[in-house]
């Protein structure tokens, strides 16, 4: 921990207004990314961690989105306060991000050479040519074959893994120092996930840029991740190192995480176990611990104060009145 | 396509077969001499009636109007000749003087680019697979094939080379009255008068083809006005939702629920001279709404893609994303209605002039004339018919391409 963090969130709330009432959905989250490193955010579906990732770009619509508190510290400006034509400047130039779905995420009427270049000439200022020369070097550094004539297809002309590069050629046009990857890897088949994985490891030492990882699939983030935040209905329950938290994960939540995930080894009659009910509605959390309902380890105390994130071992903080192995 | 033709060892087609593949040597020569007779000789007869009927148009402006083609290369040059030698000789600029330039180079353009078609298409081979299947191309595959479509097309085509050659086609200025004793409300086929005149004495044909600049122009013009508005107006609508969408999409309801006919004769009612221009822009801006519902209905559901969000995050300002990214994805749909709001407009700018509340006489438009003919339909039928059936192949031709366009333009029906 000796480098200042590229990125460093300080409580941040993020809460959408609805009919029903305040979602919370992200409620108190802080977590730096260092330079250099990648940081997976895990969690369940629901628990926040997209919605923190389009925070850290102001892509969270408004309304019905209210940035509610916290900041977002990046290059020494906070995010969270700049204006929309501010935050335009740093997006694709300093902070990048991809996305889920490469199927939908590229425009279907333009040349993927054309959308690489947007950004370069927007945030460059360079001519169209030049910035078609860097969309070429782009598609050759993502591993498209013969990128000269690739910069003049269209989408529909490629595959998922190929669209996928695309946008991450589109996403480090400009060389960012932080790139936030939403489920990079999650629409496509399991190869072509290894791939992107690897190129993405390979693209970030080269450029030595920090990635933002979210994800809620553990293998990738043993395979990728440096450090690891655990998120659960809004608020970061357990924050470690890879090794530390799969070795030994403090937090009921990561450790019921771990037991559910499906192993080839082993025999077949073992059951796979699963953390017992749902996460709870954003606009209702329990009180206390709001993961108690569902906890193995609750007892009565977790009704009553939300527990602190606290450093459980060295380096590694949970959020847990009884984290495991203290009972 | 058969792949068959031209490959060596192939089994040479029956005689009378069409012969498929590259012409060769004298065929190839013929073909690029005679602009339509490379698809004939291919057996592509659709693409040979085009092609020979655009020569046919060429040829017979030439025929008819080469003698004020030259007179007026020979006007412009004595012109451009006076101004070099730095004379204060310089001839009276006028209307008609200009209109006759632009339609003789009209005319030029229309040779070079048959013959520049011609001889490209004699070296085509047909066999050869398309270098790059583009979005463009497929729907161009597609619309090829409805007649009607191509058929309203070629009619629209010369419809406005008619309007750009009129200058050398029509025997006289279309408010030129000849002596009206002697002239008035001669039939058509009379000596000099093709489709006769009308109680002024005024020449049918000419007015037909000087109303037809006018109509379409009208037409045309008003209707892109429509389009662009409805573009602008309805993606502002989706896009920025809250008070603006109502605001917009209130005022567009409130439009629509006038009869537009009403509507227009309550606006035209308020000026006394009707110029070409107030035509275009009052048909212009009551025609948008369906557009503006058209696109914001598609934007609305655009908006929501990955890759505006993608766009954003790339740090692109909204106006860009808006017009750059998402406008052009829903123009299939509002591609489709262009063609048909503007054969509507079309209509209704006849119905205007009909009414008396058209482009103001003594400007000849297609509504125009049926209106000063109506009285005399049953001693001058002639007056009246012409244009009455033009509008009819106009409006027809413009509704053929939009049917074509959306068959086209929708993939679930490609094959």
């Amino acid at each position: 921990m000796s480098a200042a963090p590229v990125l460093e969130i300080r409580d941040l709330k993020t809460w959408f207004r609805t009919d029903r009432g305040v979602a919370r959905a992200v409620d108190g989250v802080s977590f730096e990314v260092l330079p250099g490193e990648t940081l997976g955010v895990v969690g369940e579906s629901g628990c926040g961690k997209s919605v923190t990732a389009l925070s850290v770009l102001g892509l969270v619509p408004k309304p019905p989105g209210i940035h509610a508190g916290g900041q977002i510290l990046f290059e020494g400006a906070d995010l969270a306060r700049l204006g929309e034509r501010e935050l335009e400047d740093i997006r694709g130039d300093r902070i990048s991000m991809i996305f889920q779905e490469p199927m939908t995420s590229l425009n279907p009427v333009f040349t993927v050479g054309d959308q690489i270049a947007e950004s370069v000439v927007r945030h460059r200022g360079v001519s169209r040519g030049e910035a078609m020369g860097v969309a070429v070097d782009m598609l050759q550094k993502v591993g498209i074959p013969s990128p000269e004539s690739r910069v003049r297809d269209y989408p529909h002309q490629m595959s998922g893994g190929m669209r996928q590069r695309v946008m991450i050629a589109m996403a480090l046009a400009c060389r960012p120092t932080l790139l936030v990857a939403d489920e990079p890897t999650t629409a496509l088949d399991v190869t072509i996930q290894a791939q992107i994985l690897e190129l993405l490891a390979q693209l970030q030492r080269d450029l030595h840029m920090s990635v933002l990882l979210i994800t809620h699939d553990l293998g990738v983030v043993e395979e990728v991740c440096d450090r690891v935040v655990v998120m659960y209905a809004g608020k970061v329950v357990e924050r470690a190192t890879v090794d530390d938290l799969f070795d030994r994960p403090l937090h009921p939540y990561t450790a019921g995480l771990f037991r559910s995930v499906p192993r080839a080894t082993g025999t077949r009659a073992a059951r796979l176990e699963v953390i017992p009910g749902v996460v709870p509605s954003p606009l209702d959390f329990p009180t206390g611990c709001r993961f108690r309902n569902r906890c193995p380890a609750a007892r009565g105390p977790c009704a009553e104060g939300e527990p602190p994130l606290v450093e459980g071992a060295a380096g590694h903080q949970v959020a847990c009145h009884y984290p495991e192995g203290t009972r | 396509m058969e792949s068959a033709g031209g490959a060596p060892g192939a089994v040479t087609p029956p005689q009378g077969a069409p012969r498929r593949g590259p012409l060769s040597g004298g065929a190839r020569a013929a073909a690029a001499a005679v602009p339509g007779l490379g698809p004939l000789l291919r057996g592509e007869p659709g693409v040979a009636a085009v092609a020979l009927i655009y020569l046919a148009a060429a040829l017979s402006t030439t025929a008819v109007g080469g003698g004020r083609a030259i007179e007026a290369v020979a006007d412009w040059a004595a012109w451009g000749a006076a101004r070099l030698a730095g004379g204060t000789a310089i001839p009276e600029w006028s209307r008609v003087r200009l209109d006759s330039l632009v339609a003789t180079l009209t005319l030029l353009a229309l040779y070079a680019g048959l013959w520049t078609w011609a001889v490209r298409d004699s070296r085509r081979d047909p066999t050869a697979p398309p270098a790059r299947d583009t979005e463009g191309r497929r729907i161009w595959r597609q619309f090829r094939r409805n007649p009607g479509a191509v058929g309203g097309l070629v009619l629209i085509g010369l419809l406005y080379l008619v309007t750009l050659l009129t200058p050398l086609l029509a025997p006289y200025l279309p408010e030129v009255q000849m002596d009206v004793v002697a002239n008035k409300l001669k039939p058509p086929g009379s000596e000099g008068f093709p489709l006769g005149t009308d109680e002024f004495a005024r020449d049918v044909l000419s007015r037909l083809m000087y109303g037809a600049r006018i109509s379409l122009s009208i037409g045309f013009i008003a209707a892109s006005l429509s389009v662009g508005l409805g573009t602008v107006l309805g993606a502002l609508a989706a896009w920025f939702g809250g008070w603006v969408d109502m605001a917009i999409m209130r005022f567009a309801d409130m439009l629509l629920s006038f009869p537009r006919l009403v509507l227009l004769l309550f606006l035209l009612a308020a000026f006394d001279t009707r110029s070409m221009y107030l035509i275009v822009t009052i048909l212009g801006v009551t025609g948008w709404m369906s557009v503006s519902r058209l696109v914001r209905a598609q934007i609305l559901s655009l908006r929501e893609q990955d890759f505006v969000q993608a766009a954003r995050a790339l740090g692109l300002p909204t106006g860009r994303i808006l017009f750059v990214h998402l406008v052009p994805n829903s123009l299939a749909p509002v591609i489709v209605a262009a063609s048909l709001i503007t054969g509507h407009t079309l209509l209704l700018d006849a119905g205007l002039s009909f009414l008396g509340l058209g482009v103001s006489p003594p400007t000849p438009t297609w509504g125009g004339m049926i209106s000063d003919g109506k009285d005399l339909l049953r001693q001058a039928w002639w007056i009246a018919v012409p244009p009455g059936l033009t509008i009819v192949v106009a409006a027809l031709s413009f509704n053929l391409v939009g049917d074509g366009l959306r068959d086209a333009l929708d993939p679930r029906l490609r094959t």
